[in-house]
């Protein structure tokens, strides 16, 4: 059964892959300002009109041209400040590259994939529903195995009202602040690590009298940001709605417990990922991250406990307790993720500062 | 498990067959009078026969009409909304052949050949449509005569030559499906309805794009 659903869920995740398939993508060119531009398979984006947009003039471009037969166009910038290298193949392929310029250098910024819109969308829906039919199969092997504590969610009826109330305020506003910054081309992003948050928190191993799952705030957190709130908040209400995890009333607080420390462990991440970015540092940094985001949550469920549910009190030691191998296990899950991240797209982690420096 | 493997197969080729778009030309003969100009559209794009990118000027090459006594004439089309349109006039009975390529002016060769197969005057002959020249999928039967639940024999040339490959066929109406055709073995494309039909492979970074049109009556893209 188990097999079966990890089975349809790859193949849903092949199929949101396979809604990439037609994109084109470009990266910064090293020792010099221009962009390489190559089609998902890797072949090159050859002769295809490139326009250059100098910084604070987005309508009109200051130059045009057309990249080489290995899909290279470079050219040589006049003032610092942010460039945009536009290239259309003619065919529906294309692509934008933002290029910083600080000083002599040209600093990386995070690329900029073209997606149209309504592609994003079915993207991001595709994500959600195929996980969410991994999930069902999940969740109806796990009702006939368990019937256990499910960890990190706080069930309706134990806080009391202010605290609902404060949860919920706090967890708009932490939404709001991730709508603001999420973008049409980072919604499958966002998407996703929806999702995987969603699986991770079904997939239950029996340990000692009661059972563990992954949680993966922290690897949703570093690689979000602040969109991480309504990554969470939809994947929370699914569960809640879905399967009676949680609750609605208790959607603000579970998602503040479980967002907010992504949030900051998103600008740790950030801030000492910059003095290096070999594999064995991003793993130990993403493992330590991935294991205090989890701490963090415990430490915030236990407060929401202390403050609101009082009867409850004395539960909380043992939550805390019960998330230690939790926190082992999505320490790893995470460093490594964010190990494999750094061979793959090491853009999504942010700038290094050896490419700050440069 | 086996069953598994068929949806998940399924789905992948649904999922990219609805995401890949793709260059054609398509030309139909009015429904009206003889020598009435007909329609020729370059088009571009996931839902055929409409067109949803207007490809761009510069990588227009080749486009030319064939006529039955084997003459060519090249044509202009112009821009109109999202496809690059022409008038013909399809004037002598035979096959006539509309087509064009995509090709980058740095380039030697075209990136993708395209050709709209039209039969006028229920003059039909198989074996005129064929260049033999590069990559093309050609129908091994009389289009003229088609009607919906006949089946129609189509190959893959590589210069002639018959080369393995897999043909996406993509119907006016209906679902997307994908054939395969060997050496010495034609594929065998099943007509389930009347309307244009989109025939397209893929060998080397080239591609080729055929289209035709199956009529309600046994006049298939005839008048």
């Amino acid at each position: 059964m188990t097999f079966r659903a990890l089975y349809i869920g790859v193949c849903w995740l092949c199929l949101i892959a396979a809604c990439y398939g037609h994109g084109i993508m470009a990266s910064q060119v090293e020792g010099g300002v221009g962009v390489v531009v190559t089609y998902d398979d890797g072949s090159p984006v050859s002769f295809s009109e490139a326009k250059v947009f100098a910084p604070g003039a987005d309508d009109k471009p200051g130059l045009t041209g057309v990249t080489d037969r290995n899909g290279c166009f470079m050219f040589r910038p006049d003032t610092n400040g942010v460039w945009k290298v536009a290239v259309d193949d003619g065919m529906g392929h294309a692509v934008t590259k933002t290029i910083q310029l600080e000083g002599k250098a040209a600093v990386p910024i995070r690329e900029t994939k073209v997606m149209p819109q309504p592609y994003a969308v079915i993207t991001g829906l595709a994500a959600i529903f195929g996980v969410f039919r991994l999930g069902c199969l999940l969740e109806a092997q796990i009702r006939r195995q368990d019937e256990g504590i499910r960890l990190m969610h706080i069930s309706e009826g134990i806080l009391s009202g202010p605290v609902l109330a404060s949860g919920a305020v706090l967890a708009t506003a932490g939404i709001g602040i991730g709508l603001r910054r999420m973008s049409v081309e980072t919604t499958p992003k966002t998407a996703m690590l929806s999702a995987t948050f969603f699986v991770a928190s079904l997939i239950h191993v029996p340990f000692g009298p009661s059972n563990a799952h992954l949680i993966l705030n922290g690897l949703a957190g570093i690689l979000l940001g602040w969109t991480v709130f309504p990554a969470l908040a939809v994947a929370l209400f699914l569960q809640a709605v879905l399967f009676q995890f949680g609750g609605l009333t208790v959607l603000g607080v579970n998602t503040m417990t479980m967002a907010l420390p992504g949030v900051v462990a998103h600008y740790l991440f950030r801030s000492i990922y910059s003095f290096g970015k070999k594999p064995k540092f991003v793993f130990v940094l993403g493992t330590v991250l991935g294991a205090a985001t989890v701490c963090l949550s415990g430490i915030l469920l236990t407060a929401a406990l202390a403050w609101g549910g009082r009867p409850f009190l004395n539960v909380a030691a043992g939550i805390v307790a019960a998330h230690i191998p939790i926190m082992i296990a999505d320490g790893l899950v995470t460093g490594a993720a964010a190990t494999f991240i750094l061979k793959i797209r090491p853009d999504l982690l942010g700038p290094s500062r050896l490419e700050t420096a440069a | 498990m086996h069953k598994l493997g068929w949806w998940s197969v399924a789905l992948l080729v649904c999922s990219t067959t609805s995401f890949a778009h793709e260059n054609w030309v398509l030309a139909r003969l009015p429904k009206s009078a003889t020598n009435a100009l007909s329609k020729a559209q370059i088009c571009c794009g996931h839902d055929f026969p409409k067109s949803d990118i207007l490809v761009a000027e510069r990588l227009l090459a080749e486009m030319e009409v064939v006529g039955p006594g084997g003459a060519t004439i090249p044509y202009k089309p112009t821009a109109e909304d999202k496809t690059w349109t022409t008038d013909i006039a399809f004037d002598k009975a035979g096959v006539w052949m509309v087509s064009f390529a995509l090709k980058k002016p740095q380039e030697s060769e075209p990136i993708c050949r395209g050709r709209s197969l039209m039969v006028v005057g229920g003059q039909d002959d198989p074996l005129r449509y064929a260049r033999k020249k590069g990559l093309e999928i050609v129908p091994g039967a009389v289009l003229s005569t088609l009607k919906p639940g006949d089946t129609l024999p189509v190959s893959i040339l590589q210069n002639g030559t018959p080369i393995e490959g897999k043909i996406a066929v993509t119907p006016e109406k209906g679902s997307a499906s994908f054939l395969s055709t060997g050496k010495d073995r034609p594929a065998q494309l099943k007509i389930p309805s009347a309307g244009a039909y989109l025939l397209t492979v893929s060998s080397k970074g080239k591609t080729f794009a055929l289209t035709f049109t199956v009529a309600e009556s046994t006049q298939g893209g005839t008048r």
